[in-house]
């Protein structure tokens, strides 16, 4: 069940007034009951290897505490099955494996039953627990059904945010009793319901124009798509982030935030801290940090040594792709330049006034951040070789601003389209110079009500309804 | 006083002869703490404590006072 399909809607009211009638001590059962119909309803295979991977993983963490001579293989095996298994989904969902062709003649769409469950998600998850448990930094859950609760949860099941375990089951056997939650909940999921089909699925156009059409646009416009793909994918995913946050805190559960407005950011490793939070958390507390500390003794070489590993990692993670390769190469070359030159930095940063300095260095890591989605929204690298190629071109088009540049974005010359397209750069830059203000939760009073009044009339009157289900990030 | 010796130890990470550090002075406090920095500062500690942090340890550090307890408690060991 996707977070914008009906159904889906329908579901979540209703989930939501049950809980209001239970005992807060019982909630946790009707939450399960549900997080098993989100995912057996919408894809049964997904939840046998749900089921089966969880059960896995809490009777290891059982095992890693009680058996002190063999903890160290077993949490071993345990992560190196599962870390195999998120690569033998990649390996399939790449398509150009002789074991995807395997399973595809077989019949069996396993890439299908895995990566629409969220997999690579739970799995991480999974991963992190047994971790924590292996260095003694939690405790391993003693019921199998709040683990099961834990790993099923479909407020953040299929992409996210990435919990720790004993926080997010300590949650649902004690959900919060603050009525102020609910209201809170409710307009998160209108604001992501809004960011989705008002501003990235109407920004979704120009950009596959940009990505698909082919040779021959000038560099202007390429560097206009890279942005607004940029841009995109901030609206598509933190829209699902909303989304997810929002239902879970309908039933009194808080999740971590995913997003803190990452395009405010002055520098690229400030942009990670603020982009995909629970993600980057994920990489840092498990990978980055472990192996930073090991390496230690070699001072800024550890850092760089662990800022490689991390964002090859991340690059995998996303897929096997030599797109995804490109782009977490560069993502590592602006973050080693940024450790490198710190120092120099913040001496400049002291230097120059801070609305000249802090603004420019705003600008140049969102162009940074747009060149490296160039690799990451490329199809392929023959693709992205082209688009790279024209980067290097004229940026000024000999046919004129208008002929040449606007009506080619918003995909065709026509009045109608072009009306659209600048309506749609007016929500996208009125909404991100408001953001702060129109993702504050508000009280019950007549802000809220208008508020919620113009976010629902934008919806129904300028919303895109055509594959509203789909989220770029539920590939991952 | 082990404040007074992390202070020194601060001075050389950050470059910055004249910083002055107490029990709460954070990553939000001082400029340029970050996980570079993180690392140098628990590096640099252990050299000059002759102490050694454990990961969890150092996982926990979320300002001076938590940095100090630590090595207080390995100076006690």
């Amino acid at each position: 069940m996707h977070f914008l399909s009906v159904p889906f809607l329908c579901f979540l009211p209703v989930a939501g007034l049950l809980s209001c009638f239970l005992p807060f001590k019982q909630r946790w059962k009707l939450l399960l009951i549900v997080s098993l119909l989100f995912i057996g309803l919408w894809n049964p295979g997904a939840m046998l290897v749900l089921l089966l991977s969880s059960l896995f993983t809490f009777y290891t963490g059982l095992l890693i505490e009680q058996n002190r001579k063999f903890r160290a293989g077993v949490y071993l095996l345990s992560v190196t099955i599962q870390v195999l298994s998120l690569f033998l989904l990649k390996y399939v969902e790449s398509g150009s494996t002789g074991l995807h062709f395997l399973f595809h003649e077989a019949g069996f769409r396993l890439d299908l039953i895995l990566y629409a469950a969220g997999f690579s998600f739970y799995t991480l998850q999974h991963i992190g627990y047994i971790t924590e448990i292996y260095y003694l930094r939690s405790e391993p859950e003693k019921n199998p059904l709040d683990f099961l609760l834990f790993s099923s949860f479909f407020a953040k099941f299929s992409s996210g945010p990435l919990e720790q375990a004993p926080q997010l089951i300590a949650q649902f056997r004690k959900p919060s009793t603050d009525l102020t939650l609910i209201y809170e909940g409710i307009q998160r999921v209108v604001l992501g319901i809004f960011k989705k089909m008002v501003l990235a699925d109407r920004l979704s156009p120009a950009v596959a124009h940009v990505f698909e059409a082919g040779q021959g646009q000038g560099s202007a416009i390429t560097v206009a798509g890279a942005c607004l793909f940029t841009v995109q994918l901030y609206f598509d995913f933190s829209a699902y982030s909303d989304m997810a946050i929002g239902s879970a805190k309908i039933f009194g559960i808080r999740l971590t935030e995913n997003f803190d407005r990452p395009f405010l950011s002055t520098s690229v490793s400030e942009f990670w801290r603020r982009w995909h939070i629970s993600l980057i958390s994920w990489f840092s507390n498990y990978i980055y940090y472990p192996l930073v500390f090991r390496l230690r003794r070699y001072k800024g070489a550890s850092v760089l040594a662990g800022i490689l590993v991390t964002f090859l990692l991340s690059g995998l993670w996303h897929g096997l792709g030599f797109t995804f390769f490109i782009w977490s190469l560069l993502h590592i070359c602006f973050l080693c330049f940024e450790s490198l030159t710190k120092n120099i930095r913040l001496n400049a940063s002291r230097r120059f006034p801070t609305f000249i300095y802090k603004p420019f260095s705003t600008l140049i890591t969102f162009l940074l951040i747009c060149f490296s989605n160039l690799f990451f929204r490329a199809p392929d690298i023959t693709v992205a070789k082209q688009l790279f190629l024209q980067l290097q071109g004229p940026l000024f088009l000999s046919k004129g601003f208008m002929e040449g540049f606007l009506s080619i974005l918003a995909g065709g010359g026509y009045q109608e389209v072009l009306f659209n397209f600048y309506l749609t750069l007016m929500f996208t830059g009125g909404f991100l110079i408001f953001e702060k203000h129109l993702s504050k939760p508000l009280l019950p009073g007549r802000g809220l009500f208008l508020r919620t009044f113009f976010l629902v009339t934008l919806i129904f009157v300028c919303g895109i309804f055509k594959q509203a289900e789909y989220f770029i990030y539920q590939q991952f | 006083m082990i404040l007074d010796e992390l202070n020194k130890v601060f001075c050389r990470v950050f470059h910055a002869k004249d910083l002055v550090i107490s029990l709460h002075s954070d990553a939000s406090s001082l400029e340029g703490w970050d996980s570079l920095t993180h690392v140098a500062l628990v590096s640099e500690t252990e050299k000059h404590f002759k102490i050694t942090f454990s990961f969890n340890e150092m996982m926990q550090f979320r300002n001076v006072g938590d940095l100090v307890n630590a090595i207080e408690k390995h100076l006690q060991q």
